[in-house]
């Protein structure tokens, strides 16, 4: 499913585009269950949050770990495989990469 | 008297037919809320270690808690109790609905019945008098429509009953109410069947006694209100619990081809039975009593092999289970899979479990079509899964193997251990230990386990939280350190539970709505550090009377595929291994309770007022040989 913000101008300038699957109340917030992202080559995984902070929703830079904010996010899992931030800010992205940000868990 | 009870509780000898009502003890509410706390005392007081829990001598309770009835958030749920013959320790299984509300208008507390009809009965409550009934004409009957026709035949009266897998004495069974919510854990709907007990009728105009009624009723009116303004109830309430099945099979939460595999690469199309696509069957919302958070539906699906004309939602345990477990992205299925429980009063968790570990002996070659009756068992194969699920309510060939759980089954089919993904003989819930650690610990360390439905630190684990208890923020992964935040948080919701209201509240409200709510209902000052003592006496009376019954919890079974033993190598818990020996220790200690036995120390038990219960673990201590 496109997402309706992403800016099409973007697209051609397009290096590295990731696919960032949302879930729960950010993908209720964004009114899509997938984002794209263009990076320039080389950009990394902090890169792509401060992308997706700018252009979907300041909240992108905080990602808080808290099922109290509307932008709650638990769990990064990059290509099937877990991450964290800030820890892994500097993991470099490649194209075609697909990220998911799991929401916190509020039910049973 | 204490407010919030009707001060009167039944106790019915089936072999005899004598019924007694006793008023217990004001301290005895008190110190318990009553509830399965209250449960536990009284069963571990007049019940011996050792008893057959299938048997005539065994004690089987139904208990409300002092807001069963009350102005309270969510004031409706109550808890079947007893020996569970699934673990041979504490039992214990909650339901919400309108029948606990219900028991107390008949004029009850609580009903404990021991003893065997020498025929089907029911026990029918109405405005304070009880008396047994023949139920011969609804043995066999299923459970949604054993409470229509009781309903018919008593109307305005609410009904828990067991289905026919009860009746068999599964131990995946439970005890249903509201035509398809059901108590399933701990295999407590055998007991009743075992007893021959087909279902307690509740009818009853009577009000509950409140210490401060108007005060109650003000604290009502303010927490709706702010929960009215909190975004994140307005959204449970859309969704409930199914808004994360998808999520949890991506994210590493959910169980995915009998705990072995790992969602994005083993089931990518997860989606197909998750949030929306299946929120879009619900035709109608549904609520428990007085719950003003109704997180609950009913659903349709007229699909021409899995039609259902009325079911509850399926709940994310059902759909992870049924869904993700097995692969199976069939959404009709799953609807289908929550009546059938429903109906045969199924342990949907349990029976999901079991069918993931029979698809896993089919495909390693351990049971053939020889063995199932000509099915062939294959992931995702939904109508193979449903036909198995029909043998399981019917103990029917292979059913009649897999009905009393993995465990069991794996100990008939030679080479399948590995297979049984239990923690002491249950089947744990849709949760994997690897994704919050905290989790397993308390599958692990609890009186019963196997339960995600004990709290703990695995709340905050999943991002969220207990509003009004400030807790620290420490790492998921982080082993020590957590027994402290662990016992209390356990604590918190042992008393809070046992007071008969709904953990989907507890994360959702502030938690001065308990405390506030229980002093004006009772009578009773109390607050945050009380309740943290109440519910230590609950966990102390649960696990003295687990290991009374010669069952460890530091000796529970533990799957090692859930645990990472030895670690997974793809998907997001690669790797993770859970160190639930630091956790469960740090925990015991915490809770002062001997962390090389398990049992509560002598001091514990004192500061509990509990003494009672001390030569009884103090002999356990000496058995265990660690005096």
């Amino acid at each position: 499913m496109p997402c309706p913000y992403r800016h099409p101008e973007r697209a051609s300038r397009r290096d590295v585009r990731v696919t960032v699957h949302v879930y729960d109340r950010i993908r209720d917030a964004l009114g899509a269950g997938r984002l794209a992202a263009d990076l320039p080559d080389g950009a990394d995984l902090g890169m792509l949050f401060a992308e997706l902070a700018t252009h979907y929703d300041p909240h992108f830079a905080e990602l808080p770990n808290d099922e109290e904010s509307p932008f709650g996010v638990n769990a990064l899992v990059l290509n099937g495989r877990r991450v964290s931030m800030p820890r892994d800010a500097s993991l470099r992205l490649a194209d075609g990469d697909q990220l998911h940000l799991i929401p916190p868990i509020g039910g049973g | 008297m204490i407010g919030g009870h009707m001060g009167r509780v039944l106790f019915v000898d089936l072999g005899s037919g004598q019924i007694r009502a006793e008023e217990p003890d004001d301290s005895l509410y008190r110190d318990f809320l009553g509830g399965y706390g209250f449960g536990a005392r009284v069963i571990y007081g007049q019940q011996p270690g050792g008893v057959d829990p299938l048997g005539a001598d065994a004690t089987l309770g139904f208990c409300t808690g002092v807001l069963v009835g009350s102005p309270a958030i969510t004031p409706n749920r109550w808890t079947v109790v007893g020996k569970s013959p699934l673990t041979l320790g504490w039992g214990d299984a909650n339901c919400g609905g309108q029948w606990g509300p219900m028991l107390k208008m008949a004029g009850f507390d609580a009903v404990f019945v021991q003893g065997i009809a020498d025929r089907p009965a029911y026990l029918f409550v109405q405005e304070g008098e009880a008396e047994l009934r023949d139920a011969s004409d609804m043995w066999g009957v299923d459970a949604l429509e054993t409470e229509l026709r009781l309903r018919e035949r008593y109307p305005k009266s609410q009904s828990a009953v067991i289905g026919p897998a009860g009746e068999k004495l599964s131990l995946m069974s439970g005890v249903v109410n509201d035509e398809g919510r059901i108590a399933a854990r701990s295999g407590l709907g055998a007991v009743m069947g075992s007893k021959r007990l087909k279902a307690i009728v509740a009818r009853g105009t009577a009000p509950l006694p409140m210490a401060d009624a108007a005060r109650a009723n003000e604290i009502r009116r303010r927490f709706i209100r702010e929960m009215a303004a909190n975004p994140k109830v307005k959204y449970f309430t859309k969704y409930g619990t199914i808004n994360h099945t998808a999520s949890s099979a991506f994210g590493g939460d959910s169980p995915i081809r009998n705990w072995g595999g790992s969602g994005l690469e083993d089931f990518p199309t997860a989606e197909k039975i998750s949030d929306d696509t299946l929120l879009s069957y619900e035709y109608k919302k549904y609520a428990c009593w007085k719950c003003n958070i109704a997180c609950g539906g009913h659903y349709r699906t007229d699909d021409p092999l899995f039609s259902v004309a009325k079911t509850h939602k399926p709940e994310y345990e059902s759909s992870a289970l049924w869904g993700n477990n097995l692969l199976n992205d069939n959404i009709h299925s799953l609807m289908k899979a929550n009546d059938l429980c429903n109906r045969y009063g199924l342990d949907t968790i349990s029976t999901g479990s079991v069918i993931g570990f029979a698809i896993e002996c089919f495909e390693r070659g351990l049971i053939s079509k020889v063995d199932t009756d000509g099915i062939e068992l294959r992931w995702g194969d939904a109508a193979a899964i449903m036909a198995l699920g029909e043998k399981i309510g019917k103990r029917e060939g292979i059913g009649d193997v897999l009905a009393d759980g993995v465990m069991r089954a794996s100990q008939k089919i030679p080479g399948s251990e590995e297979l049984a993904i239990h923690v002491g003989g249950q089947e744990p819930p849709a949760h994997d230990p690897r994704y919050a650690p905290s989790w397993g610990m308390i599958y692990a360390a609890d009186a019963t386990p196997g339960r995600h439905t004990q709290m703990a630190y695995w709340v905050q684990e999943n991002g969220g939280v207990i509003p009004g208890v400030d807790l620290p923020k420490l790492e998921k992964y982080q082993y020590s350190g957590k027994g402290a935040l662990n016992a209390k948080i356990n604590n918190l919701g042992q008393a809070v539970f046992s007071a008969g209201v709904c953990m989907f509240a507890f994360t959702r409200v502030d938690f001065s709505a308990w405390t506030e709510m229980i002093e004006a209902v009772s009578g009773v000052e109390t607050s945050v550090d009380s309740l943290d003592e109440i519910g230590a006496r609950v966990a102390a009376t649960r696990q003295a009377f687990t290991l009374r019954e010669g069952v460890n919890p530091l000796k529970y079974h533990i799957p090692g595929r859930a645990y990472g033993y030895p670690p997974i190598d793809r998907g997001p818990l690669a790797g993770v291994v859970v160190d639930v020996e630091t956790l469960r220790r740090e925990f015991y200690e915490a809770r002062g309770w001997d962390p090389e036995t398990g049992t509560p120390h002598t001091e514990t038990l004192e500061r509990l007022g509990l003494e009672e219960m001390v030569p009884d673990m103090e002999a356990c201590r000496a058995q265990l040989g660690a005096v």
